[in-house]
């Protein structure tokens, strides 16, 4: 067993929804191994969207402990939070989540403008990434002139930018057509072979078995693991 | 610059209309600071551009009024020890074809003063030499000019025109400046002169210079320092100027809130743009930056465009001020701002920006990064707890009442504070109860059917917006009707002591209605002649009146004949008018301003310099008579009058008709018989001559009214701008009702529903906070002016304020209503 890029354990996540508690997350443990490419699966409500955002450090866990590349982040401030999200992960929204004032090779150089470099460095990276996904030719485009596949792509280019350890999507391919989304699939089965983590939350089941492993999340509870996928 | 920073400026292009109106309401404001804090600043800065004239003097000594002071005085002044040069010169005014013109006479000695910008750059190198003089450049050019003084018309030739810069900012440009002896002869004053710059032996203290020049003057001129007009400039507008000051505040205010809804209503619609950048590593230090550079730049862009504008309409309206200001001035002035004055507006107008944005933005840049992952953007929350929305309203009460009490005070630079307190007060009150705010504004507009009810679910989902557009309506409504309120009320009160003016059939005057004459006279024989020609006239009174300084300030004086109509002899007792000239000793009757600003009371002495020496006059009674100068007028028997100030004449005649002819016809007979005098002769009847006073009062007032349209125009844009993201931010929410079948027409009417519904609060709030500041602001103008006014409730300014708001509230939602109309409605449902 690889060592573990993630590691969650006893994840409790409780919202207060209207003065009742809700409780998404009971006690979720999983690990990820480095370059390992997890799909989360579950119904709807099931808390696989609650456990990739604890995952990420969009949210906090109410109780237990999450570690990403051996950081507990539960210790660190939320400005350390905020630069470990943008050093060492990688986003990826089911809304693709660009700005739309921006060129698709600006969307992508983000994180790393974030960072505080200057655009004007930060081009041939970005435009190196754009082509990687196969939008070499769409580099200046906007986003309003884009599809919704070469929108994902941009939006995995950006998410591949800062060179992070692991990439979280957030059901990637369900805002997309059938070709689409197996063209971003294949790009993030590539990124995994290259050594990249990656988690996805998807309710796809076809799509969830391009990865190497199925966690399936049911009550806000992983149940016993399945056949690895294919 | 960072690329992040660039692109956040990218936004301002991309949205030309948003930044356009946000920046105008920035704009607004500081054009309205410059206009105004330029105008009344002109005041001083052109009594400076005078004084100026004095060069490198140290004491000035000056004659107390327009008769002069003995030419003979300057040797004696420039024998005390520590006096190095004394120069004397004329600074009087005459009349040029019919308009005031400011004399300026100099010799030889003028060399003294050191170089001065008029006399360096704008005297013509090669002059004839012969009697002329030199014309300054407003002043037409001909090769001849009558010059009228208060002896008579002389023909003079022009030698020449002083056209540069300076000149320019001297009395407008408009004054002719000849040699001494020349000037003297053309004032009608031979051998007496306006004042004596002395300039300082090298290590003299100022202080004992000044003492020893004052014993040999003896109490015959004023000894001060050279800056002592414009001094006297500043404190007669003292008042308007902080009027002005309260307008800015109120303009600024509505501005800041034009700003704080863009900003507010740009942050929801990004919301999960800002919770994207959060999700990906966005430090919130550098999201807030980016806003504020982006905040900044609209800020300079419409700082910059409002101080344009302020200078334009400044120096606009420098021409439309009331003739009773320029008297009281004694200069007439030019547009002059200095640059600090732009400066500092447009870095208060970026600060107003900055800080109206601060909120907002930061409350933006904490959007918690997990609602990037969320479908649907959240609800604008109400943006603070219950808690704190109790704290922000009691703070709010408490700090409305405090700005209540600090106005109501009306101590000179609280007044400004305290309407600025009483503002904050309640935008911190209606911030607390914001939520009940949108509450009210959905139930006005579920009135309209369901267009009103969609309406008033936009407003009530997003209270802080509501809340923000309704105190820009609020501070509008407010400004109208305190603005309102106050100016009736005082022109109400303020014209009642001059009604006695009505009393006489035919006023004749040297200066036009709208003026105070002054300066120009009659001479001794003027009223006899009067009565010769015209056999109709049963009696005639003539006055006379003068600014003099008293102390350092530039009074009104007025010297009376028995049973005149002038309104301070008029509203003195029957029995103070008979004292007035029975008394052995010199004796006065003050206004409320004269006897306030000096602390005097009846029965106190007046000590009044005079060209024969100081003179000690009695205060008989202290009349509520207001004066155009701020610091007060006096009045006191003709006889008195000549004798202190050496001056003969009238300034101004009442005649009163033979039972059998009426005012109209006496004064075209009046007018047949004065048509040669020397001086030129205005006349009027009574009820012109009052209703002239009261337009004159009108149109001191009129300047805040004029403000007024300035307050409501960024109210326009605070209003459009909050429909137009309103309407922007709820494209997709549009595009799903106009899929379900609402109407091209029934958006619009929503748009303008929810714009009627704000403006109605708004109105509600804006009234009671306008009747509070009213009546506060009777208070603190009076105290101001040192002239109490009487408080009336008027419905006039709520009419005209509510007016005004329902026009805007639909030129506001003009465009957001078409726009709403047309939106596609498959983009729209596809819209994030």
């Amino acid at each position: 067993m690889r060592m573990g890029m993630i590691e969650a354990l006893d994840v409790h996540k409780t919202y207060d929804r209207g003065g009742a508690a809700v409780q998404a997350l009971r006690g979720a443990s999983l690990t990820v191994g480095a370059g390992e490419f997890c799909s989360i699966m579950g119904p709807s409500g099931s808390g696989k969207s609650t456990l990739l955002h604890v995952l990420g450090g969009l949210d906090h866990a109410t109780e237990g402990i999450v570690r990403v590349d051996g950081v507990d982040l539960a210790s660190l401030s939320d400005d350390d939070l905020t630069r470990f999200r943008r050093r060492h992960l990688g986003f990826v929204f089911q809304f693709f989540n660009l700005l739309p004032s921006m060129t698709a090779w600006e969307n992508a150089a983000l994180p790393a403008m974030l960072d505080g470099q200057r655009l004007s460095k930060l081009k041939p990276r970005a435009v190196e990434l754009l082509e990687r996904v196969g939008l070499g030719d769409r580099v200046n485009h906007r986003p309003a002139q884009l599809s919704g596949g070469q929108l994902q792509r941009v939006a995995l280019a950006r998410a591949l930018m800062a060179d992070p350890a692991v990439l979280l999507a957030d059901e990637p391919t369900g805002n997309l057509d059938s070709e689409s989304g197996r063209a971003v699939l294949t790009l993030l089965r590539t990124c995994s072979e290259e050594g990249l983590t990656v988690v996805m939350v998807t309710h796809d089941a076809n799509a969830a078995r391009v990865g190497h492993r199925v966690i399936d999340l049911r009550d806000g509870v992983v149940s016993p693991a399945k056949s690895p996928a294919v | 610059m960072t690329g992040f920073v660039a692109l956040h400026l990218r936004r301002l292009r991309e949205h030309p209309g948003r930044s356009a109106m946000s920046a105008g309401g920035i704009a607004v404001g500081v054009a309205l600071m410059v206009a105004m804090l330029g105008l009344f600043g002109s005041f001083t800065s052109g009594a400076q551009r005078v004084t100026d004239l004095s060069g490198g003097a140290n004491v000035e000594v000056s004659a107390p009024n327009d008769g002069g002071i003995d030419e003979s005085l300057v040797d004696e002044v420039s024998h005390v020890s520590g006096v190095k040069a004394a120069a004397p010169l004329i600074r009087s005014q005459v009349s040029l074809r019919q308009e005031p013109t400011l004399l300026l006479g100099f010799d030889k000695r003028a060399r003294s003063l050191g170089q001065n910008a008029v006399l360096a750059e704008c005297r013509p190198k090669q002059l004839p030499q012969r009697p002329g003089i030199i014309v300054g450049p407003s002043i037409a050019r001909s090769r001849t000019v009558a010059i009228t003084s208060s002896t008579g018309t002389v023909p003079i030739e022009v030698l020449a025109r002083a056209d540069c810069g300076p000149a320019k900012k001297v009395n407008a440009g408009r004054f002719v400046m000849a040699p001494l002896a020349l000037a003297e002869q053309l004032a009608g004053r031979p051998h007496r002169i306006d004042t004596i710059e002395v300039v300082a032996q090298r290590g003299t203290r100022l202080s004992r210079l000044t003492d020893a020049v004052d014993r040999v003057v003896a109490g015959r001129a004023i000894v001060a320092s050279p800056k002592l007009l414009a001094d006297q400039a500043r404190t007669n507008t003292e008042a308007f100027q902080q009027g002005g000051r309260i307008m800015v505040v109120m303009a600024m205010v509505v501005g800041g809130f034009c700003v704080f809804n863009t900003v507010s209503m740009t942050a929801l619609e990004r919301r999960r743009e800002l919770a994207t950048l959060r999700a990906v590593g966005g430090p919130r230090r550098r999201l807030l930056l980016g806003f504020l550079v982006e905040i900044t730049l609209l800020g300079v862009i419409g700082s910059a465009l409002g101080a344009a504008l302020g200078f334009a309409l400044g120096s606009r309206l420098v021409s439309a001020i009331p003739a009773v200001f320029v008297d009281q001035v004694g200069v007439r002035p030019s547009f002059d701002v200095p640059g600090t004055l732009i400066a500092g507006a447009m870095v208060l107008g970026t600060l107003v920006t900055i800080g109206a944005a601060i909120l907002p933005a930061r409350a933006a840049v904490r959007v918690p990064p997990v609602e990037a992952m969320r479908p649907e953007g959240p609800a604008e929350s109400s943006g603070a707890g219950a808690t704190r929305s109790t704290v922000a309203t009691v703070v709010g009460v408490v700090v409305l009442v405090g700005g209540t009490v600090v106005t109501a005070a009306g101590s000179k630079n609280a007044t400004v504070v305290g309407f600025g307190t009483i503002t904050v007060g309640m935008v911190l009150a209606t911030y607390g109860i914001r939520d009940s705010v949108a509450r009210a504004a959905a139930v006005f507009a579920a009135m309209f059917g369901s267009s009103g009810r969609l309406a008033g679910a936009s407003v009530e989902r997003a209270p802080r917006r509501t809340w923000a557009t309704v105190t820009a309506v609020t501070v509008a409504v407010g400004t109208i009707v305190t603005m309102g309120g106050v100016v009736d009320n005082q022109i109400f009160t303020y014209k009642r002591p001059f009604e006695s003016m009505k009393r006489p059939d035919v006023w004749i005057g040297t200066a036009p209605t709208k003026n105070i004459p002054v300066n120009l006279r009659f001479d001794d024989g003027f009223t006899d002649r009067l009565k010769t020609r015209v056999p109709w006239i049963g009696e005639v009174i003539g006055t006379q009146s003068a600014y003099t300084t008293v102390g350092r300030d530039r009074i009104l004086v007025q010297g009376f004949d028995r049973g005149t109509a002038a309104p301070v002899f008029a509203n003195t007792s029957p029995h103070n008018r008979e004292a007035l000239f029975e008394v052995r000793h010199p004796a006065i009757v003050v206004n409320t301003q004269f006897a306030e600003t000096n602390h005097l009371h009846v029965g106190d002495g007046v000590d009044v310099r005079t060209a024969r020496g100081p003179m000690k006059f009695r205060i008989l009674e202290v009349v509520n008579v207001p004066s155009p100068s701020q610091t007060g007028t006096f009045g006191m028997d003709r006889r008195w009058f000549e004798r202190a100030f050496g001056r003969t004449g009238f300034n101004f005649v009442e005649a009163y008709g033979k039972h059998g002819i009426n005012r109209t016809q006496l004064k075209r007979l009046i007018d047949a018989a004065v048509t040669d005098s020397p001086t030129r002769a205005y006349t009027a009847t009574g009820d012109v001559q009052y209703d002239g006073v009261v337009s004159s009062l009108k149109q001191t007032t009129g300047i805040f009214q004029a403000m007024q349209v300035a307050v409501l125009l960024a109210t326009v844009l605070a209003l459009a701008n909050a429909m137009l993201i309103s309407v922007v931010e709820r494209r997709r929410e549009i595009g799903i009702v106009r899929a379900v079948g609402m109407s091209r027409r029934q958006l619009r009417r929503m748009v303008l529903v929810e714009s009627l519904a704000i403006t109605a609060v708004g109105c509600v709030i804006g009234v009671l906070l306008g009747l509070l500041q009213h009546r506060v602001g009777d208070r603190a103008v009076g105290a101001l002016v040192k002239s109490a006014i009487d408080y009336r409730f008027v419905a006039s300014p709520t009419v005209l304020g509510l007016v005004a708001m329902a026009a805007t509230a639909i030129v506001a939602a003009l465009l957001p209503a078409r726009r709403a109309g047309n939106v596609n409605v498959i983009e729209a449902i596809g819209y994030e």
